[in-house]
């Protein structure tokens, strides 16, 4: 009986301090967790943030040289068919290399298997002597626009037909593909380059 | 001198219990204030936390307007990437034919002429950019003339010299008349990818 009421007063305390740490102090604490995971999380998202940021940056210290390149490949694979820009450097690859005969016939633009680019396949057929084919050959490889050579045929024709010189002409007839961003390129499409084919600066003539 | 406390034992017990019960309750309050002073700790901590958090968000804000800002040249690296992918896969397979004419030309013996020179190399949309059998991924055929056989044989070995040209084979050789020691032949190499260009195997000219 004697200790009954300092054993109540000491149960009441610790339950009151127990109480209190439990419905105060933790709920609390983990306000206080929640809210530190939430500042690392923005912390990272910062370091992720400034990482992008210098990137950019980096990129739009590059842009001149980025648009550079960009217009560079357009002119290697343009926007557009542009025939009569082919067209011209074909005859002027013909003239420097001084063939006898040049002929070309661009076939109609066919879009490649990927979806993404049209293939001009183009014949070609020139005369001259072995190192005025050579020299067109090499002109055709170093066009700006570019230019692969599928198939090659050389064969030799009468020169004595031909003035008697003994000079052996040569004819040569090849097939070369051109190609353009545009996928709808040609006779009956839709004019301009294609959508997909976002250009910068292309002065490429449409189709 | 000996003292005499005169209290009665009753009231002395409970004065004694009644110090003890203070004792406890001053415990409890005690441990009460160092609760409640934790509690205003974490109040603190947790005001921290959420300014820090408002000031990060701030920054991140301010960090993603600019990147909004500059979101353009992002676009502009993934044009050029897109293009680049595009000219790689065009280009892909080149093969210089002028360079083979040279080499035609270097391997050609002064006792042999060619008639006909016909090559071809495959084109990537007919594998599907997928490797070709071999590594090869062209070929060239002859037709000529030759004085004698050995001559013959020497230029096919020679012709195997050439980087890139492989599986040298002659599918006639006749001779033009009889004991005339001059045949008339057609013949064959394959083109392996050593013949491509740079650009061609994927390095940007």
């Amino acid at each position: 009986m004697k200790l009954r009421a300092p054993i109540i007063a000491g149960v009441v305390s610790v339950v009151a301090v127990i109480l209190a740490v439990f419905l105060l102090v933790m709920p609390k604490m983990n306000d206080v967790k929640e809210a530190e995971d939430e500042v690392a999380q923005a912390q990272d998202l910062e370091l992720s943030l400034r990482s992008r940021l210098s990137s950019l940056k980096e990129a739009e210290r590059n842009a001149p040289k980025t648009n550079k390149q960009i217009a560079k490949i357009e002119t290697q694979v343009p926007p557009t068919a542009d025939l009569p820009g082919l067209l011209r450097l074909l005859r002027e690859a013909a003239d420097r290399s001084a063939v006898d005969f040049f002929s070309v016939n661009p076939g109609a633009p066919t879009v490649d298997a990927s979806g993404r680019f049209s293939i001009i396949s183009t014949s070609i057929n020139v005369t001259g002597s072995y190192f005025s084919l050579e020299e067109f050959l090499y002109r055709l490889e170093t066009l700006p626009r570019v230019g692969k050579v599928m198939s090659i045929s050389v064969s030799g024709q009468a020169s004595e037909a031909a003035g008697g010189t003994g000079a052996v002409n040569l004819s040569m007839q090849l097939t070369a593909e051109f190609y353009t961003s545009d996928t709808s390129a040609g006779p009956g499409s839709e004019p301009g380059p294609s959508s997909s084919t976002s250009s910068s600066g292309s002065s490429g003539a449409a189709t | 001198m000996t003292q005499v406390n005169l209290l009665p034992p009753e009231l002395r017990q409970r004065q004694a219990t009644r110090r003890t019960i203070s004792l406890v309750v001053l415990a409890g309050v005690a441990a009460l204030a160092a609760v409640g002073f934790f509690y205003f700790l974490q109040t603190m901590n947790l005001s921290r936390a959420k300014d820090d958090l408002t000031a990060q968000e701030a920054t991140n804000a301010q960090i993603q307007s600019e990147i909004t800002s500059l979101q353009e040249f992002s676009q502009l690296q993934e044009e050029l990437a897109d293009k680049q992918q595009l000219v790689g896969a065009v280009i892909a397979n080149e093969v210089s034919w002028s360079g083979i004419l040279l080499d035609v030309s270097r391997t050609m013996p002064g006792d042999e002429y060619l008639t006909q020179l016909t090559g071809q190399i495959t084109s990537t949309a007919t594998t599907g950019g997928a490797p070709t059998v071999g590594g090869l991924v062209g070929s060239i055929s002859f037709t000529g003339t030759v004085k004698e056989i050995d001559v013959l044989s020497s230029w096919l070995t020679r012709l195997e010299t050439v980087k890139g040209w492989v599986n040298a084979w002659a599918n006639t050789a006749s001779e033009t008349a009889a004991f005339s020691r001059i045949y008339g032949f057609s013949a064959g190499i394959d083109l392996t990818s050593d013949v491509l260009t740079k650009r061609g195997r994927g390095g940007q000219s």
